[in-house]
């Protein structure tokens, strides 16, 4: 399998990395220097060397300590689905972490971002904006049709901590031409119910919004 | 001009631009502030807030005889791009304030001290004037007073001059 190389930028701490690269990183910000011995870890480790993302001692590259806090210290982790995994996200506030796909690439770009641009910057990544307002009451999605779908994603809050499973929550919503509907859980199956920007827009900045402020559920209508 | 009650809310008239809003109780109204009618901001809770206070304020524009709202609204739209930093539009919405024709905009843009803001407002065109009722918060604190935004906006009223 193709595994291209890490490339750091040292003056933005944007790094390009492969997932097997992006495992080891990950384990670096979570286990500190204990890492799991793994097949391909050391040509990992070696790799991330000679870009500099590690020195001779493997300290992380000053460029990346925002992103290496923010996994490391991670209050809410989130994880941004739609028909292939569109984003990783790690809250620490004030600050987050972000994982992105490249196109055409099996590289994936790691970056941070001050909390606040959070919401805009996972609407962009949704493309949401202005929509029609469905009305009606809900349907079963598989009643909806596809024919009219833009995307179909979900935003997902996991827990990062023993014991925080009760914080676990997400947001599913069908972008159609017609507008937005949200995904639920019906006695019968998933029920897609009418909604609209703004209502989307509040219930993305619950999810990422840390704890101490953070709704237990993402209710959106 | 009168504002200020022991009620939750309290009606703030401001007679000579021909509107009435209701506004959160213990929020100060400032009526002086240049090219407003009305700005009013969440007073300080004892310690330096971590977030851009919210904020409502009223301006009016005064609608050109030979402009239709539409085109006042296109370029008003156009115009969040020049007065807003990076700005971002998240939803558009035609509605009603009472029996009152309104424009609704939600906007997403960047502050330069405060980082990411959300921009509420809502479009009023009557009299020959435009009232356009704005309030903001901090973006990470929109969901927290997006409510409240709503119901300063369904308090707005015409009043008789």
């Amino acid at each position: 399998m193709n595994d291209p190389p890490p490339k750091l930028n040292p003056d933005t701490g944007l790094l390009c990395l492969s997932d097997a690269a992006f495992g080891v990183f990950e384990q670096l910000a979570k286990r500190g220097g204990d890492l799991v011995d793994a097949p391909g870890l050391r040509g990992q480790m070696a790799r991330l060397r000679a870009v500099s993302v590690l020195d001779s001692e493997d300290q992380i590259h000053p460029s990346l300590t925002s992103t290496l806090a923010a996994i490391r210290h991670a209050e809410t982790e989130l994880v941004l689905t739609g028909t292939e995994r569109l984003a990783r996200i790690w809250v620490a506030a004030p600050r987050a972490a972000l994982l992105l796909p490249i196109d055409d690439s099996n590289l994936r770009r790691l970056t941070h971002l001050p909390l606040w641009m959070l919401p805009e910057t996972i609407s962009r990544i949704v493309g949401l904006g202005p929509r029609p307002r469905p009305a009606g009451p809900a349907v079963p999605l598989s009643t909806r049709g596809a024919g009219d779908t833009r995307s179909h994603w979900t935003l997902a809050r996991i827990a990062t901590r023993p014991g925080e499973r009760d914080r676990d929550a997400s947001l599913e919503i069908v972008d159609t031409a017609a507008g937005l509907w949200v995904v639920k859980p019906g006695d019968d199956g998933p029920m897609a119910s009418p909604s609209d920007p703004t209502a989307v827009w509040r219930a993305i900045i619950r999810l990422v919004r840390p704890s101490d402020t953070a709704g237990q559920t993402s209710q959106v209508t | 001009m009168t504002s200020g009650s022991d009620e939750p809310w309290a009606t703030y008239r401001h007679d000579d631009a021909g509107f009435a809003v209701s506004l959160p109780t213990g929020w100060p109204v400032d009526g002086e502030v240049d090219g407003c009618a009305l700005v009013c901001v969440e007073p300080p809770s004892g310690t330096p807030p971590a977030y851009l206070p919210p904020s409502i304020v009223v301006t009016v524009d005064e609608l050109p005889d030979d402009e239709p709202f539409d085109r006042w609204l296109s370029r008003f739209r156009v115009s969040l791009a020049e007065i807003y930093n990076e700005v971002r539009l998240v939803d558009l919405e035609d509605t009603l304030l009472g029996d009152v024709p309104a424009y609704r905009t939600l906007s997403h843009y960047l502050h330069a001290v405060v980082g990411g803001v959300c921009a509420d407002q809502w479009c009023i065109p009557a009299l020959g004037r435009v009232y356009v009722v704005t309030c903001s918060s901090g973006a990470l604190e929109y969901d927290d007073f997006a409510d409240t935004f709503q119901d300063v906006a369904a308090g707005f009223r015409l009043t008789t001059p």
